[in-house]
């Protein structure tokens, strides 16, 4: 055991929903090679970014049954070489509707569930393997469909206590987490040095899950995205640096330093690639009280013209004096928008939805927001929020139930409330409900109704 | 390092009598320990102190070590995790509670964080890792009211006692499967 690789304390009060990677990953490449289902064979060629062509030769769906058995051998033999195995279920049906003028009615339902097996072995004193992986049945517009996924899929080598070395499916972001989060297929590498830490990886999204991924930089990404035949996230190959330092300036603030970028390897004529340098300062007030700001800048290139954009972000933090560490959260971030021939559209490489109920992509969107999460009983707790949304231009968000002829930036506001049960470490249920009124903005029709969400979540882990 | 040098503090003073500087001193040498060490010592920091001699027979009659254990063999993590949970009378998860046995009971130590890093139920444990697994454990189920009265601990210590105390008591469950996705990990 080596206790200098130490796990980073559980965010406080963040629930499954936030915090389970249950749509990170996709296939893998050591999985469907031997099916010759890799992406380069002719079987997969056209299917992923070319969504309109060829549809009937796919590996997704017709292929699911011969990737959820090579799965389940692959496992099934890994399962005899480890030393440690688990398994995670979970539960999801999502409700949402609303938005549309009076009298008409909408409503989405979708449920997910999930399993998970898990391994994890040593290879010798300084090495292990990680996998994990497992099946999803979708519910979606009342069909189902299954999507097998790999997630973490990792071999680590750890030569001595200050450097680590990763490849395969790997966790990688940035300090802020808007522009590149989640797991990736590459490599990475981590040092500690001088009191800092430096992280540094290579990764290729094209055999991500796109729903994993959330790659939605063109048009041509969000075609694939939304056609239900295609499986693949956009082709990108994705460099990424961080840098932390605490203590700066003998201080107890920590500082973080990131610089990004992305090249599209999409076959389409409008490709866009993009750079982003990245600051953020951790700040905390005594004991209760911390202020994290951030700010991103990025250089897009698309069709030989260059644009720069950015993005902004600060948030207070407050834990009330109390045994069960209460939270209350306020904050805001701005995201520029496509101004004028020089300044764009915030582009992030990975999506991240905003809100809980609107949800828009960060880009042209700024909002501010406040949390508050409390403990109720010992396994019980509650949280309760409110975010007021602007857009940043007139171009980067659109909905259908917006007021053809409005200028203005206000979207409106939404409340959303949560209940979290533990009621044993390995088993957590969450219930979530909000709703956005369009009325607080002048951006949707007069008549528009409000929109609405409500999740609840079940995931136990064995 | 801080929770190893609470759990030699809260050793110093549970064993008082019965206990010197030099065999605290020598368990965090020790590369290995052994099944009888880890029943002494375990036995000793929930105020239930027997002695060495007999340690390791009370535990096994007792039912708090796993069915093959003996005296000598060198401890593993998931049957040292059931003799913990045991001898501090951890409720642990659902699993646990329906099974009892070292598998559940390694998975709910590290759920809920006292194990970190690197490691498999199988591995052996050195005397400062079992101290800094058992510092975890204490500041767990510790009442920090008592030890502020003892003045145990230095403020700092204090406030984070108090907040460990709250901070398990159940909102991080789940959390073998966020773990699962925070694999990501944290330099000292």
């Amino acid at each position: 055991m080596n206790l200098n690789w130490n796990e980073p304390p559980r965010p406080k009060g963040q629930g499954i929903l936030l915090a389970l990677p249950i749509r990170r990953g996709s296939f893998c490449k050591e999985i469907i090679e031997p099916w010759g289902l890799h992406k380069n064979s002719t079987v997969l060629k056209g299917r992923v970014l070319n969504p309109t062509a060829n549809k009937d030769k796919g590996i997704y769906p017709h292929q699911t049954g011969v990737i959820f058995l090579s799965l389940f051998f692959f496992f099934t033999v890994s399962a005899a070489f480890t030393q440690d195995f688990g398994l995670v279920i979970r539960q999801a049906p999502v409700l949402t509707g609303g938005g549309n003028a009076s009298g008409e009615s909408s409503g989405a339902f979708s449920y997910t569930g999930t399993a998970i097996p898990w391994f994890a072995a040593p290879l010798g004193q300084k090495a292990d393997l990680y996998l994990s992986g497992g099946i999803s049945a979708e519910l979606e517009n009342e069909t189902w469909k299954p999507v097998p996924e790999v997630y973490r899929f990792e071999f680590s080598y750890n030569p001595n206590p200050d450097i680590r070395i990763e490849a395969g499916r790997v966790p990688f972001k940035e300090s802020l987490s808007y522009v590149f989060s989640g797991l990736f297929d590459g490599a990475a590498a981590r040092f500690n040095f001088a009191g800092g830490r430096l992280n540094a990886g290579v990764f290729y999204t094209g055999l991500l899950y796109k729903k994993a991924a959330y790659i939605m930089m063109g048009a041509e990404d969000r075609a694939g995205y939304y056609d239900r035949d295609v499986y693949f996230a956009s082709r990108r190959l994705v460099f990424g640096i961080n840098w932390e330092k605490t203590n700066v300036f003998d201080t107890r603030n920590t500082l973080y330093l990131s610089g990004l970028g992305q090249f599209d390897l999409n076959g389409s004529d409008t490709k866009v690639h993009t750079q982003y340098l990245e600051g953020r300062l951790d700040i905390p007030l005594g004991n209760s009280f911390n202020i994290q700001a951030g700010g991103v800048f990025e250089l897009i290139e698309q069709d030989r013209k260059l644009n720069a954009a950015f993005a902004l972000s600060a948030d207070f933090y407050w834990l009330p004096p109390g045994a069960w560490q209460d939270m209350l959260t306020a904050g805001g971030r701005f995201s520029s928008g496509n101004w004028n021939k020089f300044t764009g559209a915030f582009l992030p490489i990975t999506s991240q939805a905003q809100g809980k109920v609107l949800r828009p992509e960060f880009s042209g969107i700024a909002f501010v927001q406040s949390d508050y999460t409390t403990r109720l009983h010992e396994t019980l707790s509650a949280s309760l929020s409110a975010a007021y949304f602007f857009r940043t231009d007139e171009t980067a968000y659109s909905d259908p139930g917006m007021e053809p002829s409005t200028r203005s930036p206000f979207l409106g506001g939404e409340i959303y409330g949560g209940l979290m049960w533990t009621p044993w470490s390995d088993l957590s249920v969450s219930l979530g409900g909000g709703v956005f009124f369009p009325q607080w903005g002048r951006y949707f029709k007069e008549d528009a109704g409000v929109k609405y969400r409500i999740t609840l979540e079940a995931v136990f882990s064995f | 390092m801080k929770k190893i040098f609470f759990a030699v503090l809260v050793f110093s003073t549970a064993l008082l009598s019965a206990q010197t500087a030099a065999e605290l001193e020598d368990l965090l040498n020790i590369k290995e320990i052994t099944w009888a060490e880890a029943a002494y010592f375990t036995l000793a920091s929930s105020a239930d102190a027997v002695p060495r001699q007999t340690a390791f027979q009370v535990v096994r009659e007792r039912g708090w070590l796993p069915k093959n254990a003996e005296a000598e063999e060198k401890a593993r993590l998931g049957g040292l995790s059931l003799l913990l949970m045991n001898s501090f009378n951890m409720p642990g998860g659902l699993m646990y509670r329906l099974f009892h046995n070292a598998r559940y009971a390694y998975r709910e130590m590290k759920t809920l964080g006292f194990i970190r890093g690197r490691s498999y139920p199988a591995n052996t444990v050195s005397g400062a890792e079992f101290l800094q697994i058992l510092g975890e454990l204490l500041s767990y189920t510790g009442d920090p009211e008592a030890l502020e009265a003892a003045a145990v601990l230095p403020e700092n210590g204090r406030d984070s006692l108090r907040n460990n105390a709250g901070e398990y008591q159940g909102l991080s469950a789940g959390s073998e499967a966020v773990q699962e996705y925070e694999g990501e990990f944290e330099l000292e």
